[in-house]
């Protein structure tokens, strides 16, 4: 039925700021189609990170409508919002959010160990997408002992482990130099390619946008740029 | 000045092993992405002339089958290019943009379509840059010198979109404060 992963219809958000309401999201209608890889882009202030946390059910809106995997948000309980937002969700960020006292396979089997699977298998599926990103070699080594680019890898691992249909990635080269974030980028286009994955990223930086096949771009609250990149698969 | 980069990038394909115009052009459009166009002729006339300066010889020995002829670097070619490597970097090179005229001409005239223009020009760099980063995706493990330089190119040419969006950022925020914006 649904031809869309998620739908905005006129969504704002406004945050308190003393006496005055500030509108960070102003009444923003879109839909993103099934294995499309969007760059929201805008500079700090934008709403970018706000539409960004409204799509993924993080934040909850002032006004106006937001579906997500078909599920209409405002229906659904907070627990059964991080339940979707933990079974169904990936997430990357730009400071990789590992804990620092595991290792890299154990950050990995993490989000599988939350969702009640048993021990051995889900050290199976974290070494699985481990090698996916081709770090089969560092299972073993905890966050400090791996390079920026590498955390940031294992951070995609943890994110496809649970093979969610849509990838959330906040400024995922936002902390690398440019051939680590190159890599990333790569990889976050592979998920989508290969796996149909939809990814959804924000930046700022528009060697990272290149990668996505639509550019959406913030100010002001508003939508002020919706642009077809025409990305045909590679 | 096209010319002599030119020149210098036949010696050094053929200071590798001989061939001939074609295979020089293919290696060229290899190097440069794509990016730099070069047509045959270009390849020819640049061989002719290295030809009567002496710094390239026809390959006699190993004409191809089909009579194309053969060239290969002569000693005075190989130093030309040593010392063409070996000159000092470049200048940085001039700013010399037609989007710069058209700028200060809006500003003088018409600053409102100042902003219309940095938004269709920034479209306009926003798809090249996703054009050039898929054929970055395409390469396929760039594998070897002629997939690296390849894909050198195009990080330059990704360079210069992001150089050009980001004056244009430069000029947005510039020109929204100049009319109280």
């Amino acid at each position: 039925m649904s031809e869309a992963v998620i739908r905005l219809d006129r969504v704002s958000k406004e945050f308190r700021r003393g006496e005055l309401g500030v509108r960070a999201v102003d009444s923003v209608t879109l839909s993103i189609t099934p294995g499309e890889f969007v760059a929201i882009m805008g500079k700090s202030g934008s709403g970018k990170s706000t539409l960004m946390h409204l799509m993924s059910g993080l934040l909850r809106p002032t006004s106006g409508r937001v579906e997500l995997l078909d599920e209409d948000l405002s229906t659904l309980s907070d627990d059964q919002l991080t339940l979707l937002r933990r079974n169904r969700l990936g997430y990357v960020f730009q400071f990789f959010n590992l804990l620092p006292t595991l290792t890299a396979v154990e950050n990995v089997a993490l989000p599988l160990l939350m969702a009640g699977v048993d021990g051995s298998e889900a050290e199976r599926r974290a070494l699985a997408a481990l090698s996916r990103v081709e770090l089969s070699g560092r299972a073993r080594h905890r966050p400090d002992e791996l390079s920026g680019g590498q955390m940031q890898r294992v951070a995609i691992a943890r994110a496809l482990v649970t093979e969610p249909p849509v990838i959330f990635a906040d400024e995922p080269t936002g902390n690398l130099d440019s051939v680590a974030g190159e890599e990333v980028l790569r990889l976050l286009k592979s998920l989508q390619v290969e796996r149909g994955q939809t990814v959804l990223m924000v930046t700022h930086d528009p060697k990272a946008a290149a990668y996505g096949d639509r550019m959406i771009t913030m100010r002001d609250g508003r939508v002020i740029e919706d642009l077809r990149t025409g990305g045909m698969a590679v | 000045m096209v010319g002599i980069s030119v020149k210098h990038a036949l010696l050094g394909f053929l200071s590798r092993s001989p061939r001939h115009g074609y295979e020089l052009k293919t290696e060229f459009d290899l190097l440069t992405g794509g990016l730099w166009e070069l047509n045959i002729g270009q390849v020819y006339s640049t061989l002719e002339r290295m030809l009567k300066d002496g710094l390239v010889a026809l390959d006699e020995g190993d004409s191809s089958p089909d009579d194309r002829k053969v060239y290969r670097v002569t000693p005075a070619g190989v130093r030309e290019l040593e010392d063409w490597i070996a000159r000092p970097p470049l200048k940085a090179r001039p700013v010399r943009d037609e989007l710069l005229i058209r700028m200060g001409l809006l500003m003088m005239h018409a600053p409102p379509r100042a902003l219309e223009l940095i938004d269709s020009q920034r479209r306009v760099y926003h798809l090249q840059m996703a054009e050039l980063t898929r054929q970055k995706l395409g390469l396929r493990a760039p594998s070897g010198v002629e997939g690296l330089g390849r894909e050198l190119a195009l990080d330059a040419a990704l360079a210069h979109c992001e150089a050009d969006l980001r004056w244009l950022e430069t000029c947005e925020a510039k020109v929204r404060r100049f009319l109280g914006d």
